[in-house]
């Protein structure tokens, strides 16, 4: 057995998926478009999750519909001129292709491009696909060609594409092309290790409550317990080694169990009842739960891609220490004890291992030794208060979001105002001519939107000794002068795609912010009760007594 | 030590579960390990750019990609098919070994020699004058990986470009079993 919990991401977190199918995804998700990428966050985010939970049936056969319609559209080069011949897949661009390619088209009218979508009218019943989900569907040919090759994929749509063009056709195709990416994932998307994993900690749980495990018996205490026994515990594999990944599993674990008690709790509650069979899991019904909980997690992801990522918002250092806040999620405010022992043990065992790795099993142990015997660099008060400052800084740079969506006349503006400086709100709302206190006197505004344009003019032009706006405005702009990072650029401020960048991102560095706020209060609440400075003395002794056990010298 | 799992697991709870966990691990690793892995992986959709625009910034990395790994090179020939404006076959009987002329459509593509004995020389490629001119040229030998190269912009319908004499794509020009495209 390995002693090493090796890493396959910067944040230390121990994956299984293969370097191939890393390279592929990372191919697509970054390939290159107009000014940024080819497809934006939310479409790369739709990617993962599909490929996640292997719930590419459904869009595989609307793929085939696509590829079906887009070859007789396109004429000469067929379906790859409607699917690569524009640089960023958005759905205005696939609704120009599609509108374009429908007006010169001189094949049976059997396909209308619609003003929202495309509707197919093969033999059976018409198929519409929607402009908005054709982004998501190039990705996944992307995808799917990328890994299985062009030869092979574009051998099966000539097939698909030289005989009738009727449903079981498309079915066929779609199945086809499902059992190649099955084959592939197979090889490189191992989900044996986490079925694994998600018994041993059910396991545990149930051993240790004598009941059904639940996202409610998960507590800091369990999950350190449950790492302390793994560390005890020499025949257990690799598994579980790193503390910060057993964290992470207990994220995912008390998510899936919350989620699947909701669930319950509906069907049980439907008149009919439960309708699937025991032990059978939609792997769409799954998708769209993942989406829920994973579009919150993906927050980081998304800043960094289309349209966010033209505004450098979040730094390395601090999407390092975000990481885990975020991938918490709704746990954070549950686990916050685990959130500080993996960012502070986390580092420190992340270190151990680097040294054993540099001095190798069989060769000197000595640094490990002293490592071991050592104390994280940080302690859980620095990494409270790490926390802490980077709230304060992301507030900061919602601010300055605030001066860009101000400067474009974007009323969102007033949206973070409200968030961050709730005070304001009374002041703001009698400025806004509020429909509600005009009803009560008898008088309908007539015109809301003038209103908040008249404010938005005020805000930039009037005196922030009288005006609330325009005060917010003044605090938003001392803010952004102070931020000097790329896009915060007083001359791009009123470019289109800094404005864009600036309404994506804010609503993601809300979530940051809110989980960061979240884990801060359920700190303070707990620090309370013991001191920072207790919890840490006993957490050092017990994490030693681990570490030393998990990297002694095998016997 | 607990290594079996409660036996009334919610099979949702943990497809959820490894969905999640499968999620994490693919969302990291786009910010791990992956380009260092496979810095030379390209999506098909930049291949399938490449061909639109191959001067380029990203149309330049795709084809030093392509002279690099054969599958990629051959993708981006069997899509170049799809794109080309001319497709020029080999040519049925070999001459002396310095073929200069081919022709296919409104598309003639040469050799010019320069002045300097066993020198440089000079692909001209000429289309119609009005029409789209390609922006790539891509040699396909009956057994080796195919060869491209980008070419300039036009806008007399005539394109010129400079080879060295020891270029792998003059070698193929003077080999007569050779198919090229212009996409």
């Amino acid at each position: 057995m390995s002693v090493l919990d090796s890493s396959g991401s910067t944040i230390g977190l121990r994956t299984e998926i293969s370097n191939e199918l890393a390279a592929v995804l990372a191919a697509v998700v970054d390939a290159s478009g107009d000014d940024g990428g080819r497809y934006d966050a939310r479409v790369s985010r739709s990617l993962v999750q599909t490929i996640a939970a292997r719930s590419y049936g459904r869009p595989l056969l609307e793929l085939a519909y696509l590829i079906a319609a887009a070859d007789r559209l396109s004429g000469r080069h067929g379906y790859v001129g409607f699917f690569w011949n524009m640089r960023a897949a958005t759905a205005g661009a696939f609704r120009a292709a599609a509108l374009l390619a429908a007006s010169r088209s001189t094949a049976p009218r059997e396909i209308e491009a619609a003003a929202d979508e495309l509707v197919i009218g093969f033999p059976g019943q018409a198929y519409r696909i929607s402009y908005g989900r054709m982004p998501f569907l190039a990705a996944l040919l992307d995808f799917c060609i990328t890994a299985l090759g062009f030869a092979e994929v574009d051998g099966d749509i000539s097939v698909l594409l030289s005989g009738p063009r009727d449903r079981e056709a498309m079915q066929s195709f779609a199945n086809g092309l499902s059992r190649r990416l099955y084959e592939f994932l197979k090889l490189h998307l191992p989900s044996q290790q986490y079925e694994r994993k998600f018994n041993a900690i059910c396991g545990f749980i149930s051993e240790r409550t004598g009941r059904r495990a639940s996202a409610d018996a998960i507590d800091d205490r369990t999950v350190l317990a449950f790492w302390e026994e793994r560390c005890a515990d020499r025949r257990a594999g690799s598994d579980f080694k790193g503390f910060r990944t057993v964290a992470v599993n207990f994220f995912h674990l008390r998510e899936a169990l919350k989620t699947a008690a909701d669930r319950l709790a509906v069907e049980a509650a439907a008149p009919i009842g439960p309708a699937r069979d025991a032990g059978e899991v939609d792997p769409g019904e799954i998708c769209r739960a993942l989406e829920v909980a994973d579009s919150k997690r993906a927050v980081l992801a998304d800043l960094s891609l289309p349209p966010a990522n033209q505004l450098k918002t979040i730094n390395k250092g601090e999407s390092a220490r975000l990481e885990l806040v975020v991938e918490a999620g709704d746990a954070a405010a549950a686990l916050p004890l685990t959130i500080l022992r993996a960012e502070c043990f986390g580092s420190h065992q992340a270190r151990i291992v680097q040294a054993a790795r540099r001095d190798g099993m069989a060769g000197p142990r000595g640094s490990v030794a002293v490592l071991i015997g050592q104390r994280p660099v940080e302690d859980y008060g620095a990494a409270t208060a790490a926390f802490l400052e980077l709230a304060g800084r992301i507030q900061k740079i919602r601010l300055a979001l605030m001066f860009i969506l101000f400067r474009n006349g974007d009323p969102e503006a007033f949206e973070i105002g409200f968030d961050i400086f709730p005070e304001i709100v009374p002041a703001l709302r009698g400025r806004i001519n509020d429909p509600e206190a005009e009803i009560a006197e008898n008088v309908v505004p007539l015109h809301p939107d003038r209103e908040i344009s008249r404010l938005l003019e005020s805000a930039v032009d009037g005196d922030p000794e009288t005006f609330p706006e325009a005060a917010l405005f003044r605090r938003a702009r001392l803010a952004f002068t102070k931020v000097n990072r790329r896009g915060f650029e007083e001359e791009r401020v009123c470019n289109p795609e800094i404005k864009e960048a600036a309404r994506a991102s804010e609503p993601l560095l809300r979530l940051c912010c809110d989980d960061l706020c979240a884990v801060l209060r359920a700190l303070d609440r707990h620090f309370s009760l013991i001191s920072a400075d207790r919890v840490f003395e006993e957490d050092c002794r017990r994490f030693q007594a681990a570490l030393a056990t998990l990297y002694r010298e095998p016997a | 030590m607990t290594e079996t799992g409660s036996p009334d697991a919610d099979p949702f709870a943990e497809a959820l579960f490894v969905a999640s966990s499968l999620a994490c691990d693919l969302r990291h690793s786009r910010f791990g390990s992956a380009r260092e892995a496979d810095p030379r992986q390209i999506a098909f959709s930049e291949l399938a750019q490449c061909l639109t625009n191959p001067g380029n910034a990203a149309g330049r990395q795709v084809l030093e990609v392509a002279t690099q790994r054969p599958e990629i090179g051959s993708a981006l020939a069997a899509l170049a098919r799809r794109f080309a404006l001319a497709d020029m076959p080999a040519v049925a009987a070999a001459s002396d070994g310095t073929y200069p002329i081919r022709q296919a459509g409104d598309f003639l593509m040469r050799i010019e020699s320069s002045l300097q004995v066993g020198g440089p020389a000079y692909l001209v490629i000429q289309g119609p004058a009005q029409g789209v001119m390609p922006g790539l040229v891509i040699g396909m030998p009956e057994a080796e990986n195919a060869v491209m190269h980008a070419l300039p912009e036009s806008e007399d319908g005539t394109i010129q470009l400079l080879l060295e004499a020891k270029s792998a794509l003059l070698q193929l020009l003077r080999d007569p079993d050779c198919r090229f495209l212009l996409a």
